[in-house]
């Protein structure tokens, strides 16, 4: 009955021969097909997708590197160019006054100081150059922190607490019109022939701008260089000039007295 | 690669191997062509056939899981492409509405039918050949799935969703048939 069964499941004879037959196959650009189907279908898979997405985050990670590396030039870059910014400014005792608000005690000394002398106000806002952007931008306050550990600052109050006249502040002056000539010529990158002969014009007219600002000490004070080179003639106009401009301002008696313009004290007469 | 069995290459282009996909498709193109060619006896027909199935393949890749052998599962599709096939065409219904025995004209047609000829081999596999395309469909179905494929008769049975009486009772009777026409020749 077995026997029976699998003979009429199997027939070696007929499955000899169908297997001999000549069998089909599908044409070459069906196979292309449905291969290139395949593998497409792989590349987009989710595990191809991973593998994109790790190169990608690869590529990303060094990407954040660059990132990185590039900021880290440019605060290396950015630093120093602010630090000499703040030098610049910090020396300039007008900024301090206008802008820091933990010396209110220095800038009244100043003020009083000034007062005292008989002067008018000094104009102590910085000589304003148009085109100057590092100047008007940076104003330092004390939360930043920036100031507390500057030397300049410190310098600076030592001076504003120990009462600076106004010829300090205008030489101050003076001297930061010249400096701030010569980084600006720097800046423009004029050859150093080229940035010292633009120094010379530049701190005249600063000297030229300031020259409303000169105080009458000052005034006095060359006045006095001048009998000591003995320009008498000079010195006697000069000091007929300042009393002119400053009729309230009290002349040394000493520089009337050498320049003529005051008689001699009368000896006192033994009675 | 070339040593794996078909669960392994198929997982392998699962998780993404294409190379995999390549032995795959060599191992049962030529089956698979075969097998739908002998079912729809057109060759446009089989290649559009051949080509969806594959393609029914590679898209469901993703979820294929080993619960049977690869070929089972990949002539479980082809069995259900050749289904939609019929629906549409409606030839499986001519087929059952009276074609299931060769018409005399076919009979003519095909020349190892031919009676009185000295038949050689050749001969022998275009008359088994003529016989098998003049089986039932049901039967053809079977003795194409069990030759051509390779299946078991338990794996036919999970392909044509018959039970498994049902198909070894179909094969046998497609091979009565086909030793039948032999022997009557």
């Amino acid at each position: 009955m077995t026997e029976r069964r699998e003979t009429s499941l199997q027939d070696k004879n007929l499955s000899d021969l169908y297997h001999q037959a000549d069998k089909a196959e599908p044409a070459a650009g069906l196979d292309a097909r449905i291969q290139a189907a395949a593998h497409a279908a792989v590349e987009g898979s989710p595990a191809a997708k991973q593998l994109n997405h790790e190169t990608k985050a690869g590529s990303q990670q060094k990407q954040s590197w660059f990132a990185l590396a590039a900021v880290v030039a440019l605060v290396a870059i950015i630093v120093p160019i602010m630090q000499d910014e703040s030098d610049l400014i910090l020396s300039e005792p007008g900024l301090l006054l206008q802008s820091s608000d933990k010396l209110p005690e220095a800038e009244g000394d100043a003020r009083s100081s000034v007062a005292e002398a008989g002067m008018a106000q000094p104009q102590i806002a910085p000589v304003a150059e148009p085109g100057s952007a590092s100047a008007p931008a940076f104003s330092p306050s004390p939360e930043q922190g920036l100031l507390k550990a500057r030397p300049e600052k410190k310098a600076y109050q030592e001076r504003a607490t120990s009462k600076p006249d106004a010829l300090t502040i205008q030489e101050e002056r003076l001297e930061h019109a010249a400096r701030k000539s010569k980084q600006r010529a720097y800046n423009n990158q004029l050859a150093p022939a080229e940035a010292e002969k633009a120094v010379m014009p530049l701190s005249q007219s600063a000297s030229m701008a300031d020259q409303q600002a000169i105080t009458a000490e000052v005034w006095q004070k060359q006045i006095r260089q001048l009998l000591l080179d003995k320009k008498y003639e000079k010195a006697r106009t000069e000091l007929q000039n300042l009393q002119k401009a400053w009729p309230d301002f009290q002349v040394d008696p000493n520089l009337l007295r050498q320049t003529g313009l005051l008689p001699a004290t009368p000896a006192k007469i033994a009675p | 690669m070339e040593q794996d069995s078909d669960e392994q290459l198929m997982l392998q282009y699962q998780a993404g191997s294409a190379d995999a996909f390549d032995v795959l498709y060599q191992r049962h193109r030529k089956p698979m062509y075969n097998y739908l060619l002998q079912q729809c006896r057109n060759r446009a027909i089989a290649d559009e056939l051949f080509q969806d199935i594959w393609m029914k393949l590679i898209s469901a890749r993703e979820s294929y899981q080993v619960r049977a052998l690869f070929k089972t599962w990949l002539y479980h599709l082809a069995h259900n492409r050749l289904i939609d096939h019929y629906r549409h065409s409606q030839i499986r219904q001519a087929e059952q509405n009276g074609h299931l025995s060769p018409t005399p004209d076919q009979l003519a047609d095909n020349p190892g039918a031919q009676p009185d000829c000295l038949l050689d081999t050749q001969q022998q596999i275009q008359q088994l050949m003529g016989l098998v395309q003049n089986l039932p469909a049901d039967q053809r179905d079977v003795f194409l799935l069990h030759e051509e494929a390779g299946l078991e008769l338990k794996d036919i049975a999970y392909v044509t969703s018959c039970a498994y009486e049902t198909v070894k009772s179909r094969l046998r009777y497609a091979i009565k048939r086909l030793r039948d026409g032999m022997d009557h020749d």
